[in-house]
C-alpha cells in the first residue's frame, strides 16, 4: 500500500537517498580539498582525535583517577607511554579520557552557539528596523569585552564547573554566528522566492527555517569548524586558570594546570602532553575549516 | 566636515557600548546568590547595625535604582571594595595595572618589530624558505596555547639552559627600583640603573615571547597578504616597466601603501594581547592586574574581576575608536 510522504518516515529507500547524497557531496569535498593537501591532513588529525575521544578511553591501559603512589613522578617509559604525575595517575589514559571530555566540552558548546546565534541572527535581520538595532547593540556590547576576560568573569560568578564552562563557550561564541546569519540572511530576505513564498501564505517562521536557513548551512560548518578548535582552547584555558573543569576530572587544561609547577622541577611530560593534544587538535581545526571553506563557500557552487 | 561627524557619531556609540558593558557587569553581579554583607557584618551585629548596612549598600532599593547607584559610583572612581585583601579595589588596581600595561606594550612592539620585516620579506621573496617557514610559523602560532607555550620556554630556558631567570615575577628578590611610572624598564632607566635594568629585561623576555608568538603570526600573514596585493598593482607594474631598481619599488613605493591596513590591526592586535596577558601572568606569576582579578575570583570575590572586565572593555573600545579615527586620516579615500 502507498504510504503518503508524511507517513513513510524514516524508511530504507530515504536512508539510501541519504548515503548517496553524502557520499557525492564527500567525493566533491575530496576533489576540491585536494588542492589543499594540508586540509586533508587537518581533517585527518581531526578524525583521529575525534575517535580517540569515542573509542580510546575504553581501551585506556589505566583508568583514569587510579592514583598509584608508588608510581609518582615517572618519566614515560614502556609501562606508562607518558609517565605520571604526582599523584602517580597515568598520563597516557588521562590524556585519551580528557579527549572525550574536551571534544564534547567543545562541541556542546559551538552547537549550543550556534543555535542560539543563528535564531538571534534570523530575527533580528528578518525583523529589521529597531529590532534589528538593538539586537546588534547588544552584541557590540557583548564583543567589547576582550574574549577571554568576558569567559573569566562569567565563568567566576556562575562558579568552576564543566557545565559552566559549556554556557560560557555558549554566550562567548554565539555573537559570531548571529552576525554572520544576520548579513547573510539581509541578502537573502530580498530574493524573490521569498516574495513568492509570501504571496502563498507563508508566515514568518515557516519562511525563517524552512526557506531561509537551509541556505545559510555552509557558512556555519565553516565558521563552526574554525570555532570547535578555538572552543577547546578557550575550554583547557579556562580550566588551566582555575574557572573550568575541576581536577581530578580529566581534561587538558586541568592537567596542564596540574603539571605546570613540576616544570621548573624539569618534570616535563606532566604538562607537555595534555598541551601537545590541545595544540594539533586546534591546529588541525584550522586546516580543515580553511579547506571547507574552499568547498562550502556558496560563491563556489 | 564629514570627518567630525563620523567622529562624533562614533563616540555617541561608544556610550551606548559602554551602558551595554556596564549593564551586563551588573547582571552578572546580581545573578549570583552572594550575600554581600558578611564583609560588614559579623554574627553578633545587632538588627539596627544590618538595617543601617542594608540602606548604604542600598540593597533594598529596586534594581534600576541600584544601577543608578552602582553607575554614579562607578564615574567617580569607587570600583567597590575587595575583601579578599581588604583594599579599595580601584586602589589595588592602580598599583597592579602598570606591570600589565608594560607587559602588554612591550609585547606590541616587539610582535610588530619582528612581524613587519619578516611580512615584508615574505612577499618580496615569495614561494622561497623564508616566505614557507613564516607561513608555517603563523599557522602554528595561532593553535598554540600561551601558556603551554610559555611553560615549554621556561623548561628549556630556565631549567634546561639555566640562561633566563625562573618565572617568578618582573625581577629579582631585593632588587630595589625607584617606582615613577610603574614601568620598571623606563623607572630603571631614569635612575641610570643599568644592573637593575638588564635584571628586569632579563625576567621579560620569556613572558613577552609567550605573550606575542601567536599574534606575531598573524599580524606576518596580513603584512605578506597586504604586500602582496600591493605588489601586484598596476601602479607597481608600471614602475617595473619604467626600469626603477627593485629595491626602489619594493621599500619606496609598495610599502607605504601596504602596511596600512596592517597598521589598524594593531589597535586590535592590543586588544587582543589584554586577553593573553591574563594567562602569561598566571604561568610566569606577574604581578599584573589580570593575576590578580583571577586570584580574587578564585577565592570568591568577584568586585576585582568585575572592575577588571570593565576597565579592559573600556580600554579595548577606546583603542578600537582611535584606531578607526587614525584610519580615516591616514587613507584619504575613505574620506569622501
Amino acid at each position: 500500500m502507498q504510504k503518503t510522504p508524511g507517513e513513510a518516515g524514516i524508511s530504507m529507500p530515504w536512508i539510501a537517498k541519504q548515503w548517496k547524497k553524502l557520499r557525492s557531496t564527500s567525493r566533491y569535498a575530496f576533489f576540491l580539498m585536494r588542492r589543499n593537501p594540508l586540509s586533508l591532513v587537518g581533517g585527518g588529525i581531526v578524525l583521529f582525535l575525534v575517535l580517540l575521544a569515542i573509542i580510546g578511553p575504553f581501551f585506556t591501559p589505566y583508568p583514569p583517577a587510579k592514583s598509584d603512589i608508588t608510581s609518582k613522578s615517572l618519566p614515560p617509559s614502556s609501562t606508562h607511554w607518558m609517565g605520571t604525575d604526582n599523584l602517580g595517575m597515568d598520563i597516557f589514559s588521562r590524556v585519551v579520557h580528557a579527549a572525550r571530555t574536551d571534544l564534547l566540552i567543545a562541541l556542546i558548546g559551538v552547537c549550543g552557539a550556534v543555535a542560539i546565534g543563528t535564531s538571534f541572527g534570523l530575527v533580528s535581520a528578518f525583523y529589521g528596523r529597531w529590532v534589528d538595532e538593538v539586537m546588534m547593540r547588544v552584541l557590540d556590547s557583548l564583543q567589547a569585552f576582550p574574549t577571554i576576560i568576558l569567559a573569566m568573569t562569567i565563568a567566576a560568578v556562575l562558579g568552576p564547573s564543566t557545565r559552566n564552562v559549556v554556557i560560557v563557550l555558549v554566550v562567548v561564541n554565539f555573537p559570531l554566528y548571529a552576525r554572520l546569519i544576520r548579513s547573510l540572511v539581509l541578502s537573502l530576505k530580498e530574493s524573490q522566492y521569498i516574495d513568492a513564498a509570501r504571496v502563498v501564505g507563508c508566515g514568518d517562521a515557516r519562511l525563517m527555517f524552512r526557506h531561509i536557513l537551509p541556505n545559510c548551512v555552509g557558512p556555519i560548518y565553516v565558521q563552526g569548524s574554525l570555532n570547535i578548535g578555538w572552543s577547546v582552547l578557550m575550554a583547557a584555558t579556562l580550566s588551566f586558570i582555575g574557572l573550568g573543569t575541576q581536577p581530578p576530572a580529566p581534561e587538558w587544561g586541568v592537567m596542564i594546570k596540574q603539571g605546570a609547577r613540576f616544570m621548573i622541577l624539569g618534570r616535563w611530560w606532566m604538562a607537555f602532553f595534555p598541551g601537545l593534544f590541545i595544540f594539533l587538535f586546534v591546529l588541525a581545526s584550522n586546516l580543515l575549516g580553511d579547506g571547507l571553506q574552499d568547498v562550502l563557500d556558496p560563491k563556489r557552487r | 566636515m564629514k570627518v567630525w561627524f563620523y567622529i562624533l557619531r562614533r563616540m555617541v556609540s561608544l556610550v551606548f557600548v559602554m551602558g551595554g558593558v556596564l549593564i551586563i557587569i551588573f547582571v552578572m553581579g546580581h545573578v549570583i546568590p552572594a550575600n554581600p554583607l558578611h564583609f560588614f557584618i559579623g554574627q553578633e551585629s545587632d538588627e539596627a547595625y544590618v538595617a543601617q548596612v542594608r540602606a548604604e549598600l542600598h540593597l533594598d532599593d529596586p534594581i534600576w535604582k541600584q544601577f543608578g547607584f552602582y553607575v554614579s559610583d562607578l564615574l567617580h572612581g569607587d570600583l567597590g571594595m575587595s575583601w579578599s585583601t581588604r583594599n579599595p579595589v580601584a586602589a589595588d588596581l592602580a598599583i597592579r595595572l602598570p606591570a600589565t600595561f608594560e607587559l602588554i606594550t612591550v609585547s606590541l612592539i616587539v610582535c610588530v618589530l619582528l612581524a613587519f620585516p619578516l611580512g615584508v620579506v615574505a612577499a618580496v621573496k615569495r614561494d622561497t624558505w623564508i616566505d614557507h617557514s613564516a607561513r608555517v610559523t603563523s599557522l602554528l602560532g595561532v593553535a598554540l596555547p600561551s601558556f603551554w607555550l610559555g611553560l615549554l620556554l621556561i623548561y628549556v630556558f630556565f631549567y634546561r639552559l639555566r640562561i633566563l631567570p625562573p618565572p617568578m615575577g618582573r625581577m629579582s628578590i631585593g632588587t630595589n627600583i625607584r617606582q615613577v611610572t610603574g614601568f620598571y624598564l623606563i623607572d630603571t632607566l631614569l635612575a641610570g640603573d643599568l644592573d637593575a635594568f638588564g635584571n628586569v629585561v632579563r625576567f621579560m623576555v620569556l613572558p613577552v615571547t609567550a605573550l606575542s608568538f601567536a599574534k606575531m603570526g598573524q599580524l606576518t600573514r596580513l603584512v605578506r597578504s597586504t604586500m602582496i596585493e600591493t605588489l601586484g598593482s598596476t601602479y607597481i607594474e608600471a614602475a617595473r616597466a619604467q626600469g626603477l631598481r627593485k629595491w626602489l619599488i619594493h621599500y619606496r613605493l609598495a610599502l607605504k601603501n601596504a602596511v596600512l591596513p596592517p597598521i589598524t590591526q594593531i589597535g586590535l592586535i592590543w586588544g587582543n594581547l589584554i586577553g593573553g596577558a591574563v594567562i602569561v601572568e598566571i604561568v610566569f606569576a606577574w604581578p599584573g592586574a589580570g593575576s590578580w582579578a583571577v586570584d580574587a575570583a578564585l577565592a570568591g570575590d568577584y568586585a576585582p574581576i568585575q572592575a577588571f572586565a570593565i576597565i579592559m572593555a573600556a580600554a579595548r573600545v577606546i583603542i578600537f575608536l582611535i584606531t578607526d579615527i587614525l584610519y580615516l586620516f591616514i587613507d584619504p579615500r575613505i574620506r569622501y
